[in-house]
């Protein structure tokens, strides 16, 4: 009962929040509103017995990525923009897919979910069972990821390091 | 979720002692840090508001409340007045899984016509043992970052922007730096839990068939380096001189905070000493055996309990001080120097000490 | 055992109240004087310059985007950091294998960090 008290509790936070992230017009509150989001994530993660998991999407979404995402919108400045209108056929075509993927996730959560008192637990999820796993069984992926990460500094930098030429010309940057 | 009536109101009297200990840090540390400022810089300090100044900070709390609030005119009302609070929050939660103290055994006893802790029960000094205790603590501390950010966004001031924004880029380098050299602790105890991490430290062992050391980490060969950086990256994560960029008092007038006043300020005062507080919580739990009395061996009883609780608020004291003693005695870096350290020293240290410790381990030296 | 968070979140609760709390005591309790020059914003004491928010240097999206990368290495490295001991203790071969199986990751990413290193990257000027 408590626990889907602290459920329902959760969900409606990383919803109302996600809301506030599309539509608030301050780029700044948005992102912050994406960090109470995900940590309202972290909670379910709990909830559903994978806290390891809870503290990775806090410690890499929470605590990282979104980090870059206010560092993106201090860095292009973006306030209170009054965006272009777009087109009329891009709304329709938004409004379309969106409700498409809504009846769609509403049909299959009807079909699949479970709604019983006892939450099942299909696998473990703790660091132990997930090192035994990746270390023995996953050993070709787990390296393969190292090899991505290889590729993910390369790319940061050459994103990064083209504007070194421009950086002098203009003197409006913090450093 | 099933709740036993006995879990439920030791588990509030655990976070009442917590929060209470908490609480008092922050006016402790404003009187030690002043006072030791004055002594270290051969002034008196302030000595007006009790005996030794001890009241100075009721003074100053009393003072705060009562202080005129300001929301400067073209700052972004809200996310300012939250900014405080948003830096408060993880600085305060923290503690939560630090242990602080010995475990010891609850008898059965009667009060009052029922039967109280039916069988004995463990009364276990720590508010939540959970299993992936030290990635709470680097979750929570990857929240402070917002509080810092934001109220250097929200203020509307270069000043405040530059000194939240440097902040932030110095945190995330130095956590960077904090995980890893934390990675050399948890190979040691082969696990996330930080019980785990202190039971792993008691008892002693022998050092080059001479000296009989207690197991602490911090004494074990492999481990000094990770202590360091550790230790180091800890200051860069609260801000402490020498790495106070998010303040820098001579080149941004106050950094973050400077367009704060009264109570918010005082928010992000305590905010900043409860910090240190649970860092230094966390430093004697990975590093200094957490509740562990050298040489002695804590019987499971309250008088254990109690005696280990002493000794780790004792060694928490002594790295708070340790925080104040460095401030009045190293100069801040400069920024370039400071990232550069992060980078370029304390990174590639704390890769080298985890592969030395695995190292050990695969030669079953420790 | 996912009841043994919940003092984490209690404990959350708590410090939210509390900040609450005070910032809603000093609201009541502290003056209110307002005067357009108080709430200007602090500029040494003279008039505003130019804008207040400015842009930032693109090398903080850059340490941001490699402190992306470094924080999800240490992600692998709990879980590794975890069975080691364990399996290290078990028999000389797992050790072996354990540790030149992160030896190989550790490796592969300081290419990367060489890399960075060469680039200048971590060097602020």
């Amino acid at each position: 009962m408590f626990e889907y008290l602290i459920f329902f509790f959760f969900a409606a936070v990383a919803v109302i929040f996600a809301l506030v992230v599309i539509l608030h017009r301050n780029p700044v509150v948005g992102a912050l509103s994406l960090v109470v989001s995900f940590f309202a994530l972290a909670v379910m993660y709990v909830l559903l017995d994978a806290p390891f998991m809870a503290a990775l999407q806090i410690i890499v979404y929470s605590g990282a990525i979104m980090v870059l995402f206010l560092f993106v919108i201090m860095l292009l400045n973006l306030q209170h923009e009054k965006e272009p209108s777009t087109r009329p056929v891009q709304q329709w075509l938004g409004y379309l897919t969106s409700s498409a993927f809504a009846i769609s996730l509403v049909y299959y959560l009807g079909k699949y979910a479970v709604m019983s008192g006892a939450l099942p637990v299909p696998f473990i999820a703790d660091a132990r069972a997930i090192g035994r796993r990746m270390f023995e069984a996953y050993i070709f992926p787990f390296e393969a990821v190292s090899i991505l990460l290889l590729a993910a500094i390369v790319g940061a930098l050459m994103l990064t390091g083209r504007s070194e030429q421009r950086e002098n010309t203009s003197g409006e940057v913090i450093r | 979720m099933a709740f036993d009536t006995t879990d439920v109101i030791l588990s509030l009297v655990k976070i009442a002692i917590v929060l209470a200990m908490m609480l008092q840090v922050t006016p402790i540390m404003a009187w030690v840090e002043r006072r030791g400022s004055a002594l270290m810089q051969d002034r008196p300090g302030p000595n007006r508001v009790g005996p030794f100044g001890l009241f100075q900070a009721f003074a100053d709390a009393l003072k705060f409340i009562l202080k005129e609030d300001i929301i400067p005119a073209r700052a972004h009302k809200w996310l300012y007045t939250l900014a405080p609070a948003i830096g408060l929050l993880p600085a305060l939660t923290t503690i939560a899984v630090v242990p602080w103290g010995r475990p010891f055994l609850l008898a059965e006893r009667e009060v009052g016509g029922r039967i109280l802790f039916e069988g004995g029960r463990w009364f276990v000094p720590v508010v939540a043992d959970v299993s992936v205790g030290i990635l709470v603590v680097f979750a929570l501390a990857s929240f402070s970052v917002y509080g810092i950010t934001t109220a250097g966004w929200a203020s509307n001031n270069k000043y405040s922007l530059f000194g939240g924004i440097r902040a932030s880029a110095q945190m995330i380098s130095y956590e960077l730096a904090l995980t890893l050299a934390a990675v050399s602790v948890l190979l040691a105890t082969g696990s996330l839990k930080l019980t785990d991490v202190v039971w792993h430290q008691t008892g002693t062992f022998v050092l080059f068939d001479t000296l009989r050391l207690p197991a602490w980490n911090v004494l074990s060969p492999s481990m000094w380096l990770s202590f360091i950086v550790f230790v180091v990256a800890a200051f860069a994560e609260t801000n402490r001189l020498p790495f106070d960029f998010a303040e820098a008092d001579a080149e941004l007038v106050a950094g973050y905070h400077t367009e704060y006043s009264s109570m918010k300020f005082a928010l992000f005062f305590m905010a900043e000493y409860m910090a240190m507080a649970s860092m230094s919580a966390v430093i004697a739990t990975l590093y200094l055996g957490g509740w562990d009395i050298p040489w002695y061996n804590e019987p499971p009883t309250f008088l254990g309990f109690l005696l280990s609780a002493l000794f780790f608020v004792a060694k928490v004291g002594f790295l708070l001080f340790f925080f104040v003693w460095i401030r009045w005695t190293i100069p801040r870096l400069k920024y370039d120097i400071l990232m550069r350290l992060g980078w370029k020293v304390f990174l590639p240290m704390a890769f080298v000490n985890i592969l030395l410790v695995a190292g050990f381990i695969a030669m079953r030296w420790i | 055992m996912t009841h043994s968070y919940l003092p984490i979140l209690i404990m959350l609760a708590i410090a939210a109240v509390f900040g609450a709390t005070f910032l809603s005591l000093n609201w009541v309790v502290g003056r209110h004087q307002r005067n357009p020059s108080k709430l200007d914003p602090y500029e040494s004491g003279v008039p505003l310059l130019d804008v207040n928010r400015k842009r930032v240097n693109v090398r903080f999206y850059q340490i941001a985007m490699l402190f992306i990368i470094f924080d999800i290495e240490a992600a692998f490295l709990y879980p590794w950091a975890v069975i080691y001991r364990e399996g290290a203790l078990s028999s000389r071969a797992t050790a072996m294998f354990l540790f030149t199986e992160m030896l190989v990751f550790i490796l592969l990413l300081g290419v990367g960090y060489v890399y960075v290193w060469k680039k200048k990257a971590f060097d602020w000027k």
